[in-house]
């Protein structure tokens, strides 16, 4: 049995993020666009600078890069509270806590980290992680057809990636390219976006305007051996990798919300009065409140167990496919269920449920549709693992 | 033109013409000589969406023209007509204010060959 209770150091650390969210983004968040992915220049400069002086800056990377080195438990807790205002979804406290997100990086030649890893965290260059296609994206191994050729001391890259988010503001992207047959012929390359060759052809608007996706163009764009980010035919693995842990915190993420969500939902429930009584007291709405409380507690401690045994050095495939599935289907649910409540207010912009509510709709199928998270739960049941 | 470009014709920046738009949420660009001087939104928090965003400029700058799209997605559509002028022209439309442009801002699209 794991114990999930937080340790003190831990307990100071989310207070003093909710302390931060609450003090200061909420409050700049009711003067900006409801759809807004973005603060003010001025805004972002000062709010990053008070987070670097919480000793968060750059929260999510690992101590030997210049991060705080939190464990992956912490790290979920965090996002947990992070994410708690109306663009926590996509865009949590607006970016000012930094990190690099592409924990690819971390893996990277001391070379590759010190022109592309660096210069992220220190906020100075972002990036993009490109693996999906027209043709797939959960099924890496063939779905992937943009090319990667030798050819001396580069390689060229043709083809096109789909659904990427942030390259239409990055300055380099990892880019996952075939450079052989099946499962062993992918490799992964660091693209910088004025390379002749490449072009973000259009964005890809979708039900989330903050952070959206983008099609990409590789026309003949030719890529120094030293941008290539492993050894050959390793793109898989690192990618695979990566989506298990990215899997996690997206889950995180989405509890946030739904328990911003509920809170209102609780809120506007003791408030409202309707037929002589409080929303409160009818059955109906009381029942809708407990099962937003019962599916936050367990999407809670699943997301939190399959934290606890990646930090345990575990394999947490299966745990990771169970926390994303359930939390984001049950963040959804909560989500719903506090709009409904919420009545016509629910679904009007001067409330934040129906941006949570469009973008939860897409963490469903972001990091891996829920389908795929099913056949690799169910690949581990059907193997005897328990 | 670029399959990113609004696709709606040019009209006179007038209120007689302003007032048929949608109150409706979405994009829009203003011409003046045959040259984009500014793109736009109408979000969430404009009164009367589109109709009141331009409406509020119409008859202010002489010569002027608009189209409009209405789209919910209005920041990303927004981002990417900025991002498209960006790559024809190689700078923003002179009339926004570079304090309220996506930072950064990078080309979107073909390069050098959009229509103005």
């Amino acid at each position: 049995m794991i114990d999930f209770t937080p340790t003190d150091e831990q307990r100071a650390l989310v207070d003093t993020v909710r302390r931060f969210v609450q003090n200061e983004i909420v409050p700049v968040e009711h003067d900006l666009d409801p759809d807004a992915g973005q603060l003010p220049g001025e805004v972002h400069t000062r709010l990053a600078k008070r987070v670097e002086q919480m000793g968060l800056h750059a929260w999510d990377a690992p101590a030997e890069v210049g991060g705080p080195g939190l464990d992956t438990v912490t790290k979920v807790l965090l996002a947990i509270e992070m994410s708690q205002h109306r663009a926590g979804l996509y865009a949590p406290c607006y970016g000012v806590f930094g990190g690099a997100g592409l924990a690819h990086l971390y893996e990277a030649s001391e070379d590759q980290k010190e022109r592309y890893l660096y210069p992220t965290l220190r906020g100075e260059r972002s990036g993009f992680f490109a693996l999906s296609e027209p043709s797939g994206g959960s099924d890496p191994a063939r779905a992937i057809r943009t090319t990667a050729v030798r050819d001396g001391d580069d390689w060229v890259l043709n083809g096109g990636k789909l659904w990427i988010s942030g390259a239409e503001h990055a300055d380099y992207g990892i880019v996952v390219a075939r450079t052989g047959p099946g499962r062993e012929g992918i490799t992964s390359f660091i693209v910088d976006v004025d390379m002749p060759g490449f072009t973000v052809n259009r964005i890809v608007h979708t039900l989330r305007t903050t952070y959206p996706a983008t099609e990409l163009g590789l026309e003949n764009v030719r890529v120094p051996d030293s941008n290539r980010l492993g050894e050959v035919g390793q793109g898989f693995t690192l990618a695979a990798a990566r989506l298990v842990r990215q899997r996690i915190p997206y889950a995180a993420g989405c509890i946030g919300v739904a328990v911003a969500a509920h809170r209102l939902a609780v809120e506007y429930a003791k408030n409202r009065e309707t037929f002589g009584k409080a929303l409160a007291q009818q059955q109906g709405i009381q029942w809708m409140l407990v099962d937003n409380e019962v599916d936050l507690r367990i999407s809670r401690l699943l997301v939190l167990e399959a934290a606890a045994k990646a930090d345990a050095g575990e394999d947490v495939r299966t745990e990771a496919a169970v926390g994303k599935l359930f939390a984001t289907e049950a963040a959804s649910r909560v989500v719903d269920r506090s709009m409904q409540i919420h009545g016509g207010l629910g679904v009007a912009k001067e409330l934040p449920f129906e941006r949570w509510y469009r973008e939860m709709r897409i963490r469903r199928i972001g990091e891996g549709p829920n389908e795929v998270q099913r056949m690799l739960i169910a690949r581990h049941v059907l193997n005897g693992r328990t | 033109m670029s399959a990113l470009q609004i696709r709606s014709v040019w009209r006179p920046l007038e209120t007689e013409e302003t007032g048929r738009l949608e109150p409706a949420v979405g994009v829009y660009e203003i011409r003046v000589d045959g040259v984009v001087r500014r793109i736009g939104y109408a979000g969430a928090r404009s009164l009367f969406g589109l109709r009141g965003e331009l409406g509020a400029l119409a008859g202010t700058i002489p010569g002027a023209e608009f189209r409009a799209e209405v789209t919910s997605a209005y920041l990303s559509r927004w981002h990417e007509l900025l991002g498209a002028h960006l790559a024809a022209h190689g700078h923003a439309p002179a009339d926004n204010d570079p304090g309220e442009l996506p930072r950064p801002l990078y080309p979107i699209g073909p390069r050098g060959d959009v229509t103005p």
